[in-house]
């Protein structure tokens, strides 16, 4: 016989009383390692994704808009020795079935080879033949097609000439294949294959490469280098490598002899030459020329001109130096150009061309007066081999041939225009300084079109090139792809956490029916306890035997509770896969259990359970034992203290007074704004709901101190009988009350659209669609170049604003996304375009407008994000930073100076466009549009734009739509809370039946008595119903009655329908009513009288 | 001799607002060591009272409880609650037996309060009281199973098994028949012959009170001979 032996004996003769408690710990238990395995579960899914998607591939080169050729694999594979590397094309598009509906708006297009498959999670599989394409199995069921159907690819046709650049195509911007579908390919065969952080699997259509290099004409190029993750494949070795192996070509560079045979030129594929190859080249031999050559609309010399030529700068590398101004107003013509402009030397000429605008629009501009310093005498002293390669004008036959990206009217060629061209093509009719071509010809893309000089020279300065640039200024360089994608396989929110924060009211209502059942028990056994103390043992003594007894209930209990929570998780993801499928969106979630949580669960359950029932019993045992002996209830309240007795109850009063006030305050002092008053009127709700309580105290309190008349009814009889016992009563009602108030009140942060979408303030920005297409549009839709380019005109865009946005893709940092993003994408806007739309939440500095912080200058880009994104998916703040790296391989800062309230900009971060090509020249066109459209209009206008968008997959989205799909998320949530919180309320009247039972128990010869006195059993029921019936009533009115006042800023909007909660609150009242029921019919089952006789 | 009781001007109010009325008032008491002494009155008489004030367990309102020389309620909590366990031993009206123990570990019960247990020499004597008491072949029997008699002898052993020096019986016979009572009423006259204990009791059964060696009643909130 030991201590021990006593608190085993306790537990089993006991077991019935404990069989209460173990199932509640189980409860607790099995919610709380639930929710820390829906962490674990949605952890290990999105690694397991993370690295389905990346499969054996460690570091990744992604060149984008620019091309290096695909042998450039097999020279870097040669450099690393074991690791595997493959080349592949990377291309966005679109898919659909010819004649059918079905269609995939974003579908990742890849050429690859077999090469590409070994580095897929199984390691094998072999590239499709020509015209045949294997399909991700998402891409297979949305398009709902079998092997051997065929599907339209649209693809973007990649230009090597940069499209932001004035004279490139922007016509043919995509290109339609028509394939086969050979096969197609799961997680394990590389079907989830791709670069973003993403749990949604990507539609994927996998192409020969080969194939896809012909069909676009960009034979030998690739954009896409894999190497293995492997010994010796590291993103630095792959570096090293690629410094060693990469060539000139693989920067689109090429040395041409030139006709005369002694000299020879270097070009670039791209029209303009890197400024980084310029000065590698400049470094190594100064006296090279540098030329620049420029298509300008006119030549004119007062009211004479020549339409459409060419003129060009050359100069040694040193005089295109920043500071030199040699020159600047001067120019030298052809004798042709003289006898066309009827001017000599000293004449006056101006050059009419385009330059490109900071948002794509064509800007038409004349230069400053030159001077005519020389006429050469011959007619054409430059040749045409000056002149880059310019679609739509070098490739033509004819000059009435052109067909430019700029704005051309042919009716201005003349015939001995079209003579010249015969005669000398595209060859420059004069020759500006290189100060006047640097000062308004140089781009973002450079300054030179070509750089010439004796062939020996020039052939050794290429030569010397590789070993003097830096490959990745040319774009060329590896990512740590592996490490990223563990890195963001990790959610953006612990939902172990989140989880248990949705849980909480379950778990601490079944913690208190742990804490009233144990407590029970103890009270059952208190001449037990009086005996123990009687002989000698100190109450800390006894506490502890108890909690003894405890601690081996909550381990069984939370035993139990392991096998549950299982099953609760996969309830859980259950819910999250059908029911609450805004919250993960498409992510598949599949159940991991880890041990190591499990067991932080089974002790963080014990130390939970144990904590509820000491704090429950700790004044159990400090009763004199003498009156535990005689097994006394303790004394009723005294009747003084009813509401007389001063200090403590004036004190209550006090408080029940302020919390009033400062409610009443709190709801007056809140503005308009929607969130704010939300949140205010959850906080005066919630202090009326401890107002409520210290008045139910009060209540309960004074019925128990018989104040008052004499009870006239049975009914009567019981309300007064339910102050009995105030802090179990109140307990009750407290749990009631919260638990109803919390699951109503809820209700408030549901977020609803806009009422107002068309508000500039509002989260839409004033917005009508949110526009997201596949490939580029080239031009600014409002102008008339851009318009023209898909067949619109003004009649179809009047009284509608276009905001077009650049895109630099990146991960989603939108609530929609589970992972954690690293480098979210980048939106750019012209800064203005925004001005006095969105409402911001916080901003640095006092600006009035704070969108024009983004205008400011410096290493660190200025951003501003949506406030939900930059909180809940980046966990940052405004003023805080975060890395990217630009495309040169440059690691930049993007610096978060703002955020704006729940926005249609959810997702991505808005930096100027300007920052945006700086840092990615090479990135053209518009992926997003928002538009503003007149409410008549809006629907005809969305129709007409899907339709002459088409090509380039614009998918056109009503910004209400998108607020909804946002909200979603934070709605899904909420609904989890209530269904759980729901659940938890359920399991508080579940205590209130316990409640019952024990004080009908507890009073069985009080029971007897009426019943000898004449009481009916149906009216000893009645009382004990009208006694229970009150502090239900109490609970749930206390708990409504708050809650209402929480959430009537948002009915005060027409907002969310209370039903589902009127509901759930009756069905609480019903659950209660029907345990108190029970509880009253157990007790007073049987002969009542016996219990007299008993005594 | 240890047992000794000595309670001086005793007085005892159960509400201790001034003017509130006393149960006790001015109760002299001496109890040599080893003497039997009963204490009889009518019921709400102030007799429960002086016992549990002897025992540690009520302290008076006024007055001076010496035990042995010592004042128990000079004592820690603490302190007050190791001195029950070694020096006193209570028999309640209510046997108040632990319903999930055996008749032998009730009886053990006060041995678990010390620390460095002597598990197989209190278990021992134990047994050796059970089978003092007649109970040797009922000691692995719960309280379920036992006669109310039988029950209040387990009681007797469980006062008994720390060798106390007074043992305070409150109305031990109560809910006992005649011939179960005066069975338990011969038991405490033995151990105090043989064993030399302290004996004070409570009872309005003049058959137990015969047997001890002093009778006192509580008149007008004192005690005097009876």
């Amino acid at each position: 016989m030991n201590r021990r032996t006593l608190v085993v004996r306790g537990l089993r003769h006991y077991r019935r009383t404990h069989a209460g408690v173990v199932a509640g710990v189980a409860v607790s238990a099995a919610v709380l390692i639930g929710a820390l395995l829906v962490g674990d579960s949605v952890r290990a899914s999105l690694r397991e994704q993370a690295l389905a998607r990346v499969g054996r591939v460690g570091s990744a080169m992604m060149t984008r808009d620019r091309f290096f050729t695909s042998e450039l694999g097999g020279r870097v594979g040669r450099e690393l020795g074991g690791p595997r590397v493959a080349a592949a094309l990377s291309l966005p598009g679109f898919a659909s079935v010819p004649g059918g509906q079905q269609r995939a708006g974003i579908v990742s297009v890849y050429g690859v080879e077999d090469s590409f498959f070994q580095l897929g999670p199984s390691g094998d599989g072999r590239a499709p033949a020509a015209g045949e394409a294997v399909l991700s199995d998402g891409l297979r069921r949305q398009l709902g097609v079998s092997v051997g159907e065929t599907i339209l690819v649209r693809v973007e046709k990649p230009s090597l000439l940069p499209r932001d650049m004035v004279m490139s195509d922007i016509d043919e911007t995509s290109l339609g294949l028509r394939v086969v579908v050979a096969g197609t390919v799961g997680d394990q065969g590389f079907g989830r294959f791709g670069l973003h952080a993403t749990q949604v699997a990507p539609f994927n259509v996998f192409l020969s490469l080969s194939w896809l290099q012909g069909e676009l004409k960009l034979e030998g190029k690739a954009n896409l280098l894999l190497v293995e993750d492997v010994e010796g494949g590291s993103p630095r070795r792959a570096g090293q490598a690629l410094s060693e192996a990469w060539s000139l070509a693989d920067a689109g560079l090429s040395v041409h002899p030139l006709s005369d045979g002694a000299n020879a030129e270097l070009r670039s594929d791209r029209v303009f030459m890197d400024e980084v190859v310029v000065d590698a080249v400049t470094a190594k031999d100064p006296t090279l020329t540098g030329v620049l050559t420029y298509f300008v609309n006119a030549i004119r010399a007062g009211d004479r001109s020549t339409p459409y030529s060419m003129v060009t700068a050359m100069g040694s590398l040193s005089t295109w130096s920043e500071t030199a101004e040699a020159g600047v107003s001067d120019v030298e013509i052809s004798g042709w150009l003289a006898h066309d402009l009827e001017v000599e030397v000293g004449a006056e000429l101006t050059l009419d061309y385009f330059t490109m605008g900071p948002s794509l629009e064509l800007e038409r501009r004349t230069s400053p007066p030159l001077k005519v310093r020389t006429v050469d005498p011959l007619e054409t002293p430059w040749d045409k081999s000056l002149t880059p390669e310019l679609p739509g004008i070098t490739d033509s036959e004819n000059c009435r041939d052109w067909d430019p990206s700029v704005p051309v009217d042919l009716k201005q060629i003349r015939d001995h225009d079209e003579v010249y061209w015969d005669s000398y093509g595209a060859a420059p009719k004069a020759r500006v300084s290189t100060a006047f071509a640097r000062r308004y010809w140089r781009n973002r893309f450079g300054t030179l079109t070509s750089i010439r000089g004796p062939s020996a020279r020039v052939s050794a300065v290429a030569a010397a090139l590789p070993g003097a640039v830096d490959p990745a200024r040319l774009g060329l360089f590896f990512r740590d792809i592996r490490g990223q994608a563990l890195a963001s396989g990790s959610p953006a929110t612990d939902f172990g956490g989140l989880f248990i924060g949705l849980s909480f009211f379950l778990i601490v209502a079944a913690l208190l029916l742990v804490a009233l059942l144990f407590v029970f028990g103890v009270e059952q056994r208190r001449a037990e306890v009086g005996t123990l103390l009687a002989v000698g043992y100190t109450p800390r003594r006894v506490r502890r035997l108890f909690l003894g007894e405890a601690l081996l209930l909550s381990l069984l209990g939370t035993a139990l509770g392991v096998g549950l929570g299982v099953l609760y998780t996969q309830g859980v993801l259950w819910g999250l896969g059908t029911l609450w499928r805004g919250a993960v969106g498409d992510t598949s979630i599949s159940l991991h259990v880890s041990y190591t949580t499990v067991l932080m669960g089974v002790v963080c359950s014990v130390l939970t359970a144990l904590f509820a029932i000491a704090m429950a019993m700790r004044r159990a045992f400090h009763r004199p034992a003498l009156e535990l002996l005689a097994d006394q209830d303790p004394p009723l309240p005294d009747a003084a203290a009813a509401g007389r007795r001063p200090g403590r109850w004036r004190k209550a009063d006090l408080t029940a007074l302020g919390c009033v006030v400062a409610a009443v305050a709190l709801m007056v002092a809140m503005g308009n704004d929607a969130a704010q008053a939300a949140m205010g009127f959850f906080g005066a709700g919630a202090l009326l709901l401890v107002a409520a309580l210290l008045f139910c105290r009060r209540m309960l309190m004074r019925l128990g101190s018989g104040a008052g008349s004499a009870p006239a009814t049975v009914a009567s009889l019981g309300v007064r009988n339910s102050g009995r016992r105030p802090g179990r009563s109140l307990a009750t009602v407290a749990l009631l009350a919260s638990g109803t108030f919390l699951v109503v009140a809820v209700q408030a942060h549901r977020l609803e659209p806009p009422q107002d979408p068309g508000l500039r303030s509002s989260g839409t920005g004033g917005f009508t669609f949110f526009g997201r297409s596949t490939l580029p549009i080239p031009r600014r839709l409002d102008t008339t170049v851009g318009q023209e380019g898909f067949g619109l005109d003004g009649a179809d865009m009047a009284g509608v604003s276009v905001v077009s946005l650049r895109v630099r893709d990146g991960d989603d940092a939108s609530c929609l996304n589970l992972n954690a993003p690293r480098n979210p994408q980048l939106l750019g806007v012209d800064p203005e375009a925004f001005a006095g739309r969105f409402t911001f939440t916080a901003a640095e500095g006092s600006e009035s407008d704070p969108w024009s912080l983004l205008e400011a200058e410096g290493e660190v880009v200025p951003a501003i994000g949506d406030a939900a994104s930059v909180t809940w998916s980046l966990h940052k703040k405004v003023g805080d930073t975060l890395d990217y790296v630009d495309e040169a391989g440059r690691p930049f800062k993007v610096r978060i100076v703002g955020a704006v309230a729940n926005s249609i900009l959810q997702g991505s971060l808005v930096i100027s466009a300007r920052h945006l090509e700086e840092r990615f020249p090479s990135s053209s066109g518009f992926k997003r549009l928002l538009l503003q459209v007149p409410a008549d209009r809006a629907d005809r206008v969305a129709a007409r734009l899907s339709s002459a968008l088409s090509d380039v997959g614009l998918e056109l989205t009503s910004t209400a739509a998108r607020m909804d799909q946002f909200n979603a998320v934070q709605n899904t949530y909420l609904l989890v809370f209530q269904a759980l919180g729901g659940l938890g309320l359920l399991l508080g009247s579940v205590g209130l039946g316990m409640v019952v039972l024990r004080n009908a128990l507890e009073r069985r010869r009080e029971l007897a008595l009426l019943a000898a006195v004449g009481f009916s059993r149906r009216s000893v029921r009645r009382l004990m119903l009208g006694e229970h019936g009150l502090l239900l009533a109490l609970g749930l009115a206390a708990g409504c009655v708050t809650a209402l006042v929480a959430v009537s800023p948002s009915l005060r909007g027409g907002g969310p329908s209370l039903t589902p909660m009127v509901l759930l609150v009756l069905g609480v009242a019903c659950n209660g009513l029907s345990w108190a029921w029970l509880a009253t019919t157990a007790a007073t089952r049987g002969p009542l009288l016996s219990a007299l006789r008993d005594q | 001799m240890a047992g000794r009781v000595e309670l001086q001007a005793i007085v005892k109010r159960y509400d201790e607002v001034a003017g509130a009325p006393e149960v006790l008032n001015g109760l002299d008491l001496e109890v040599s060591a080893g003497s039997s002494v009963a204490i009889v009155g009518p019921s709400g008489s102030g007799k429960s009272t002086i016992l549990n004030i002897m025992g540690g367990l009520l302290a008076p309102s006024a007055g001076s409880v010496q035990v042995d020389g010592a004042d128990p309620y000079a004592m820690s909590p603490d302190a007050l609650a190791a001195w029950r366990n070694q020096r006193v031993g209570f028999i309640f009206q209510a046997h108040h037996l632990l319903p999930q123990l055996s008749a032998l570990e009730n009886a053990l019960v006060p041995t678990l309060v010390a620390d460095d247990l002597a598990g197989g020499e209190a278990e021992a004597r134990a047994r050796e009281l059970l089978a003092e008491v007649g109970l040797s072949e009922r000691a692995d029997h719960r309280p379920g199973q036992l006669s109310g008699g039988e029950c209040q002898r387990v009681a007797v052993v469980r006062a008994l098994i720390n060798q106390p020096a007074l043992v305070l019986a409150d109305e031990p016979t109560g809910q006992l028949d005649e011939a179960a009572g005066d069975q338990l009423a011969d038991l405490l006259a033995g151990l105090n012959e043989r064993q030399g204990v302290t004996i004070v009791t409570v009872t309005h059964s003049r058959r137990l009170a015969s047997r001890m060696e002093r009778v006192l009643a509580v008149e007008h909130k004192k005690l005097v001979a009876s």
